[in-house]
């Protein structure tokens, strides 16, 4: 079951376009072998719900994250250790035909979070790796801000990109047709509050979302109340310091 | 003329164009197509890539740091018949190993090149064609690649006078060829007994239906003599075998992919040639590159998928292939004890060139063998005595030179 922040309980997942899109373009990825990527700024729910795709899948799944600026080493070195569970050894050349090797025995599904952080030399790579007939692996970009524009910039993906999603923050209209059902907390709750909450603390977010519900829930476990009023609204900001 | 060197420049880097053009080739046999990694500067880096889109694996070989040198990419890519070469993402080479690239594959291999530049490629040389126009013209069949000539027709003489009388009656050009297949097929059958100085008597039938093998008559005959040669001169007796007949296993695709992974021809051709016949390493090793035809190994048809090996492998008359460490063969357990005296006998008179025996010493059932080998200019009567003639000492390698006047 994938976590919600913060570890956050009772919470349901929300069925946003984004996540229905993600789960989709997923889909198609993963049948066609291609290129993907799901952008957006942080915080939007892009990681949450590539899980969640994910996790009703049987593909199997690597999931890779770098650090800013890795070499095309280190990225050949993780996804070898990801795929055999033993670091890469030899030659960049003899990484580089196990991995080959290894990528082409079984459909599967890679994800490559940050991918803002990889340079052209690394981007490269993985096109050769992807490009190669053997290989049988859908290769999906995660990125925050900027990723699309470091993607984009880059011909030799443009023309590779199969499906992109790109994750914006909810809208007004969106907190009040899925909010309701995110937690039992917001059951019936005045939607003018939603609303407020939305503009004062979670700003169309859901990982502000997640905050703000994980401190709220805890108020109300605090008095026993079953669901949120202003003052336990109030509070919850408060306590998060107001972040917008 | 060199055969020309072209590009294509795809500033869009597309997709499309890397799958037209590996549709091409695997639509067109002569045709190979090799993508380069990032920042592949070096000549491993391109060997590699070269060797990957011929079938090469790394990890499939016994160690990963294996070097490979230009001369590997030549030798298969020669063994596969390539016309033309399509090097995707040539962005990545670095000027030198272009240049090193055209020299080989065009100025050696005399194989034309297709350079596929993408992207915003700052060292991106100006475009002489188009993918459209590329596709659309013709493509060179794949080179022609013959390994097995007929052989001359041989006169079926004893083993103790083939040489001098092919010296007689091959030309110049024939007769170096036929001595080629002799002295490689003697060293075949003689080197078996230098690692232990014994030999089984199964292990001489098997080792002499080997190396006696050969698809074409006149080729099979010289070897079966230079097998027999080399017994004579060890003083073993000759048994009877009949010829070779194997039965060709079939290959699984997982058994191509494994064989087709070694960059060694020695060592492809080893695990090609354990499969397909199923002998044992023992005979495996007595395989000499003369019996590996341009589609079968002693006569076992081998699948098209992995003859480019035939092609790449040796093709001296001796052993080629690279075989595993073996056990040393057990020793002679029995003899037939008339063969074997005819065998002591003739073998003593090769060792040494004024060896001689003399008649009486000559046990009765020899006697009329020795007459008959004396009738056929094998033996010579001096002095009351049997010695091996000239011509023996000659078509056995004792002597370079041939006896002056025809016997």
């Amino acid at each position: 079951v994938t976590r919600h922040y913060l570890g956050l309980r009772n919470a349901s997942v929300l069925a946003t376009r984004d996540l229905l899109l993600t789960g989709r373009a997923i889909s198609d990825l993963i049948k066609t072998e291609a290129m993907g990527a799901v952008v957006g700024p942080a915080g939007l729910g892009k990681t949450f719900a590539i899980e969640h795709a994910i996790e009703r899948r049987g593909e199997p799944v690597i999931s890779l994250t770098f650090e800013a600026r890795p070499t095309m080493r280190l990225v050949a070195d993780r996804l070898l250790h990801k795929l055999t569970g033993a670091p890469g050894g030899g030659t960049r050349f003899a990484m580089t035909d196990q991995l080959l090797n290894r990528l082409s025995d079984r459909r599967r599904l890679i994800v490559i979070g940050e991918a803002q952080n990889l340079n052209r030399d690394c981007f490269e790579y993985l096109r050769h790796l992807h490009d190669d007939p053997s290989t049988r692996f859908a290769l999906l970009f995660d990125g925050g801000d900027g990723c699309w524009e470091v993607l984009a910039r880059e011909p030799m993906l443009r023309s590779r990109i199969y499906r992109r999603v790109a994750f914006g923050r909810l809208s007004d209209s969106d907190v009040l047709a899925l909010l309701p059902g995110y937690h039992p907390i917001y059951a019936d709750v005045d939607p003018e509050l939603l609303v407020l909450i939305n503009d004062k603390a979670a700003n169309g977010r859901l990982r502000s979302w997640a905050a703000f519900t994980h401190t709220a829930s805890g108020i109300c476990r605090g008095i026993g109340a079953e669901r949120i009023d202003t003052t336990i609204v109030r509070n919850a900001i408060s306590q998060l310091g107001n972040a917008r | 003329v060199s055969p020309s060197v072209d590009v294509i420049v795809d500033r869009h880097d597309d997709i499309a164009t890397v799958w037209a053009l590996r549709e091409l080739a695997a639509r067109e046999p002569g045709v190979l197509a090799v993508s380069m990694a990032p920042r592949s500067e070096a000549e491993p880096a391109v060997v590699w890539a070269i060797l990957r889109a011929l079938g090469k694996r790394i990890e499939q070989l016994d160690r990963t740091k294996v070097k490979v040198w230009w001369m590997d990419a030549e030798r298969w890519v020669v063994a596969h018949r390539v016309s033309e070469i399509v090097v995707l993402c040539a962005q990545h080479l670095g000027d030198r190993v272009t240049e090193e690239l055209k020299e080989h594959v065009c100025g050696r291999l005399r194989i034309a090149l297709m350079l596929v530049y993408g992207g915003p490629a700052r060292t991106a040389p100006p475009a002489t064609t188009t993918l459209d126009g590329y596709l659309a013209q013709q493509h060179r069949p794949p080179s022609a690649h013959v390994r097995c000539r007929p052989w001359p027709q041989v006169p079926r003489s004893h083993p103790l006078r083939l040489r001098y009388d092919c010296r007689q009656q091959l030309t110049p050009e024939e007769f170096a060829r036929v001595e080629r297949l002799l002295v490689g097929s003697l060293r075949t059958m003689g080197g078996r007994w230098w690692p232990v100085g014994y030999v089984a008597r199964p292990e001489i039938r098997s080792g002499l239906c080997v190396v006696g093998a050969a698809e074409d008559p006149e080729q099979a005959y010289v070897r079966r003599c230079a097998a027999e040669l080399a017994l004579i001169c060890d003083q073993s007796p000759i048994p009877l075998v009949p010829p070779l007949a194997l039965r060709p296993r079939l290959l699984t695709t997982e058994d191509i992919d494994a064989i087709r992974a070694y960059v060694d021809p020695a060592a492809a051709g080893y695990q090609l040639a354990k499969r397909i016949t199923g002998l044992r390493d023992g005979l495996v090793a007595l395989i000499g590159g003369d019996q590996i035809t341009d589609s079968a190994i002693l006569g076992c048809i081998v699948p098209e998928p992995v003859r480019p090996i035939l092609r790449a492998v040796d093709d001296r008359s001796e052993p080629v292939l690279q075989v595993p460490d073996m056990a040393a063969p057990e020793p002679i357990i029995d003899t037939t004890p008339p063969e074997e005296e005819v065998a002591v006998a003739l073998g003593r008179l090769l060792q040494r060139r004024n060896a001689r025996i003399r008649p009486r010493k000559l046990p009765p059932q020899l006697r009329s063998r020795f007459q008959a080998l004396r009738a056929d200019g094998i033996l010579d009567r001096s002095y009351g005595a049997y010695r091996a003639s000239h011509i023996a000492l000659y078509s056995s390698f004792m002597r370079d030179e041939p006896p002056t006047g025809s016997l």
